[in-house]
């Protein structure tokens, strides 16, 4: 199948507001909403405060907002600095099963509808475009194994639903030509752009490595900055490889994946939405693996009204992302780890802390009184754990006396396990 | 996450930078975006900088 490009550009310049379902408009409302929230909250994080100082550099001509800033700047400026606030504190939308889409592929179409005064319902249509392009390409991609790291305690070999966030520059394309009303043609080449703007796989080296770098996943605000130069570029004559999903050398094999299956990236195109299933929100600013046994702890501690000093020892069964370096991480220098240590974030749930910008505060992932709790609190994976992994159970945990009588849910006697 | 909930997990995101009549209009807008005739009504809420911290 040699014309993946076109059938993709194609569907980008022909797809209208008036093509979208009911419920993909609301959820692009909603992806909106929550994002532009993520990213004024985010203006105060370390990470978010650096992106609004380096769009100042960059502030003619003056198209757009920088979220939380004061002047408008340059597009592709303002794509990178509010790309960077989306993600900020982790806070944002995720889409299954890669997980951050949003951060990448909003903040190019939403700085370019702002500059081209754009109508809403423009910029719906290009919110949705900039995600059915982003999944459908990531569907299509056979992620490698040479990517696979090993867990130190199991020796289970870990995949990560993505090696990296570089594909996501499609979507940032695919929005922002749809807001200039690119035709087919030089969407293709703005696609043909972004394929060698399109930054290297280092998502398993970001979550191997502590101390966490701002740059984390990907840079968000650099794929939104170059998605927009891309469409910016094609738009003035500059020539991209037209065909860069199609033939020996295409994109798959320059973003080191295994294989294509490009007849699933087309699939029913126009016909089926795939994004708006797989979205999700966050309740708290952390890694999603997280949030349902947050949910779970913080109804239990409300339930039954337990103190942090109460929980003498907490146990909390994840994914195999807790085997990873930055879930297990214990010395927090920066709020980036503070957005991945599984001990710190239930820390700071048992210590009722309201989830949002103050997770991220040093004066609390530096606490002494809470990095003194996280010590109570041990990690694992199902497999060490038989017993509660059978019976579905997330947490345990081990009470101070006096709050022993508690019944209804809460196991009140020292389990069996750790299996060491 | 069902809309009220995801309503109020914006305003609480917004609060330390916009007032609540700034939140309740940026929300209004964006419940109704497809009515909207220029995105820069909506953007131009969150420039705060030159309005003060």
């Amino acid at each position: 199948m040699d014309n993946t490009t076109s059938i993709l550009a194609g569907f980008i310049d022909r797809v209208g507001f008036d093509n979208l379902p009911q419920d993909i408009v609301l959820e692009c409302k909603r992806i909106l909403m929550d994002s532009i929230g993520c990213a004024l909250a985010g203006t105060f994080t370390q990470k978010g405060r650096i992106a609004v100082l380096f769009s100042e550099r960059f502030r003619f001509p003056p198209e757009a907002t920088v979220i939380g800033g004061g002047e408008k700047a340059s597009v592709p400026a303002a794509a990178f600095a509010n790309g960077e606030l989306f993600n900020a504190m982790d806070y944002d939308v995720l889409c299954a099963p890669s997980g951050h889409i949003t951060p990448y592929v909003l903040s190019a179409p939403l700085a370019m509808a702002e500059c081209d005064k754009s109508h809403g319902r423009d910029l719906i249509t290009a919110i949705a475009v900039s995600h059915e392009i982003t999944q459908r390409i990531t569907s299509g991609l056979v992620m490698p194994r040479r990517l696979t790291t090993t867990t130190t305690e199991t020796g289970i070999p870990i995949s990560l639903p993505i090696h990296g966030y570089g594909v996501n520059i499609f979507g940032a394309i695919a929005g922002t030509s749809k807001i200039m009303g690119l035709s087919a043609n030089k969407i293709a080449h703005a696609f043909g752009i972004g394929g060698s703007m399109c930054p290297v796989p280092t998502l398993m080296q970001f979550v191997q490595t502590t101390p966490g770098s701002m740059t984390k996943f990907a840079p968000s605000g650099w794929i939104s900055q170059a998605g927009a130069t891309a469409a910016i570029l094609a738009q003035t004559g500059y020539a991209g490889a037209e065909d860069v999903f199609d033939g020996e050398f295409a994109f798959w094999k320059s973003c080191a994946a295994d294989g294509w299956h490009p007849d699933i990236v087309v699939s029913d195109i126009g016909r089926s939405w795939f994004f708006s299933d797989t979205v999700g929100y966050k309740g708290y600013p952390c890694c999603g693996a997280m949030q349902g046994a947050l949910d779970l702890f913080r109804a239990i501690i409300d339930k039954f009204d337990i103190e942090a000093q109460d929980i003498m020892e907490l146990n909390v069964v994840l994914n195999l992302l807790a085997e990873l370096a930055l879930w297990k991480n214990r010395q927090l220098v920066n709020h980036i780890e503070a957005q991945f240590s599984t001990a710190y974030v239930f820390a700071a749930a048992a210590h009722r802390i309201a989830p949002g910008i103050r997770w991220q505060e040093p004066e609390n992932f530096m606490s002494p009184e809470i990095k003194e709790f996280m010590k109570r609190i041990n990690i694992y994976i199902p497999l060490q754990v038989l017993d509660m992994a059978k019976g579905g159970l997330l947490l345990r945990l081990w009470l101070r006396k006096e709050k022993q009588a508690l019944k209804g849910g809460i196991q009140k006697k020292r389990p069996a396990w750790p299996l060491k | 996450m069902d809309d009220q909930r995801l309503q109020e997990k914006f305003r609480e995101n917004a609060s330390a930078l916009l007032s609540s009549g700034e939140i309740e209009k940026a929300l209004t807008i964006i419940l109704s975006l497809e009515k909207l005739d220029d995105v820069s009504a909506l953007m131009g809420l969150f420039r705060i900088g030159a309005k003060g911290r």
